[in-house]
């Protein structure tokens, strides 16, 4: 099976603090895994590092196989990984179908159109001339897996995508990333929402000071089990 | 005479768009406040000056300037406005500060210190009755030529690809970025399409005002004031401001001489008390 990420030995910095301490993390085609770990273990730093906001001084970066050499900020979504972001980042002044025409700067050919991701998201289409912060929180996490999806990656990085949101809408949420998932797209998931780990990956990593320290299949397991490696 | 001096002060607020909206755009991808914007007016007007003179076509002018000038615009973003994106704005305003000064003096060396000017292309010499009056074919021209850029440069930030991302790198670059766009590419695309549209400003202003190395500081007062009223960043704020302030720098040379250099000043300072942000106070 061909891998859609891989990262070896990864160590990352913001400025002169070392944050990453030898990351090593394998995603195969169609493949969805977990990353979870307490608030400032790193979680997100791995991201940052995909994409070049973090530094990587040592350790290598490889997506589909192909190592990721001087990285730009858009090297990762170039490549096939593109990311849900902490905080969604909407463009405020884009209305909601220039954010999800924003998603397809990359042209890679694929499933995902707006006519695709307006038939997951109805919401978006009805308001598609507004601009997209005027939707709410579970609505613009729409607009953010929307604008991700159109540009057709191999792997999708979802970044704590329930933070914030109604339990109802993390249901939702929880069904779209499987109905992305059977679609053949790889996710890896980081979250703090155990239900929805179990629901959406089959492999969990579970992060601490900067390192995987455990790592697991997440079928058969509960939330409380999960909640076990976590404490470690 | 009322409506002459109205289209007096649109000939004047077209130059200043052009100008301003050249602002704008490196403002909104860079954040610099790009004090040179005056001096590349400036050396738009002069080698127009030169190319027209040997080729006597005002318009293979304009072409050859246009293209000199965004390319010197790409090499500055490239080898300066880069790397000031971050840097604390008082480096930013010395650094663009003193690049003013040298491209003074590299004109000053090359053409010397003497007043020149350029003639009309032929087409566009002579007037025409307005309201009773003669108003000359070239100033009009300076409007249409203000409204085509203006009406450009909104089709293309609206209606295109390229468009959409330099409205979405203006508020959000990295965002922007994540999504596979090279804003550095957009960046310096659209500070090499300033520069190019200070250049065409300098060549439609030289036969209207005379060529002289001061001619781009003038201008780059105004324009800034153009860019504060309608708020930094803000493309149709300055297209407002620019109409506003060439209708009160024209209205005020006739109805108040003794303060018009100051009106636009005195307009700027009742906007930042009222709205600090500007009359649109938004991104590109």
């Amino acid at each position: 099976m061909s891998t859609v990420l891989e990262l070896k030995e990864l160590n990352a910095h913001y400025g002169d603090a070392h944050i990453l301490h030898g990351i090593n993390l394998t995603i195969d085609k169609g493949e969805s895994v977990g990353l979870i770990g307490r608030n400032g273990v790193g979680k997100t730093t791995v991201v940052n590092a995909i994409l070049g906001v973090a530094t990587v001084r040592r350790g290598e970066i490889f997506i589909s196989g192909k190592k990721l050499e001087r990285i730009k900020h858009y090297s990762a979504a170039r490549q096939g990984v593109s990311v849900v972001p902490q905080g969604r980042m909407i463009i405020p002044n884009l209305t909601i179908e220039e954010n999800l025409i924003l998603g397809s700067a990359v042209q890679r050919g694929g499933k995902w159109n707006l006519d695709e991701v307006y038939a997951l998201f109805p919401i978006l289409k009805e308001r598609s001339a507004t601009p997209g912060t005027a939707l709410s929180g579970g609505q613009q996490q729409m607009l953010a897996i929307g604008r991700a999806l159109m540009a057709n990656p191999d792997l999708l990085i979802l970044d704590e995508p329930s933070e914030g949101l109604a339990p109802v809408i993390v249901d939702q949420l929880a069904e779209i990333f499987v109905e992305v998932k059977n679609s053949g797209t790889s996710v890896l998931l980081i979250e703090q929402n155990l239900s929805l780990i179990v629901r959406v990956v089959g492999k969990f990593n579970v992060m601490a000071k900067g390192l995987i320290v455990d790592r697991g299949v997440v079928s058969g397991s509960d939330v409380r089990e999960l909640h076990k490696h976590i404490m470690i | 005479m009322i409506t002459l001096q109205l289209l007096n002060g649109l000939v004047y607020g077209s130059l200043l768009i052009i100008m301003a909206s050249g602002l704008v755009l490196i403002y909104g991808l860079r954040r610099v406040v790009n004090f040179a914007h005056g001096s590349l007016y400036m050396l738009g007007a002069y080698i127009g000056y030169s190319v027209s003179a040997y080729t006597n076509s005002q318009w293979l002018a304009l072409l050859v300037v246009c293209f000199l000038m965004a390319i010197i615009g790409y090499l500055l973003d490239k080898f300066c406005f880069k790397i000031l994106q971050d840097r604390d704005p008082i480096a930013t305003v010395l650094v663009t500060y003193g690049l003013l000064l040298v491209f003074e003096d590299i004109v000053q060396t090359i053409w010397g210190k003497a007043n020149y000017s350029l003639d009309a292309p032929e087409i566009l010499r002579g007037s025409i009755e307005l309201s009773g009056m003669p108003f000359p074919i070239y100033r009009l021209s300076i409007i249409i030529v203000g409204v085509l850029v203006t009406a450009c440069l909104f089709l293309w930030l609206n209606k295109t690809r390229i468009g959409l991302f330099v409205r979405a790198a203006s508020t959000d670059p990295l965002t922007t970025a994540t999504q596979g766009v090279n804003t550095d590419w957009v960046s310096g695309s659209v500070v090499a399409i300033g520069a190019a549209l200070a250049g065409i400003a300098g060549v439609v202003a030289a036969p209207f005002l005379s060529l002289a190395p001061t001619m781009g500081s003038d201008i780059l007062v105004d324009s800034f004031v153009v860019v504060v009223i309608g708020g930094l960043g803000s493309f149709g704020g300055a297209f407002a401001a620019a109409m506003i302030v060439g209708q009160l720098q024209t209205f005020g040379a006739v109805y108040a001489q003794d303060v018009a250099s100051l009106l636009p000043f005195l307009l700027m300072l009742v906007v930042l008390i009222w709205k600090p942000s500007g009359i649109a106070g938004s991104r590109v």
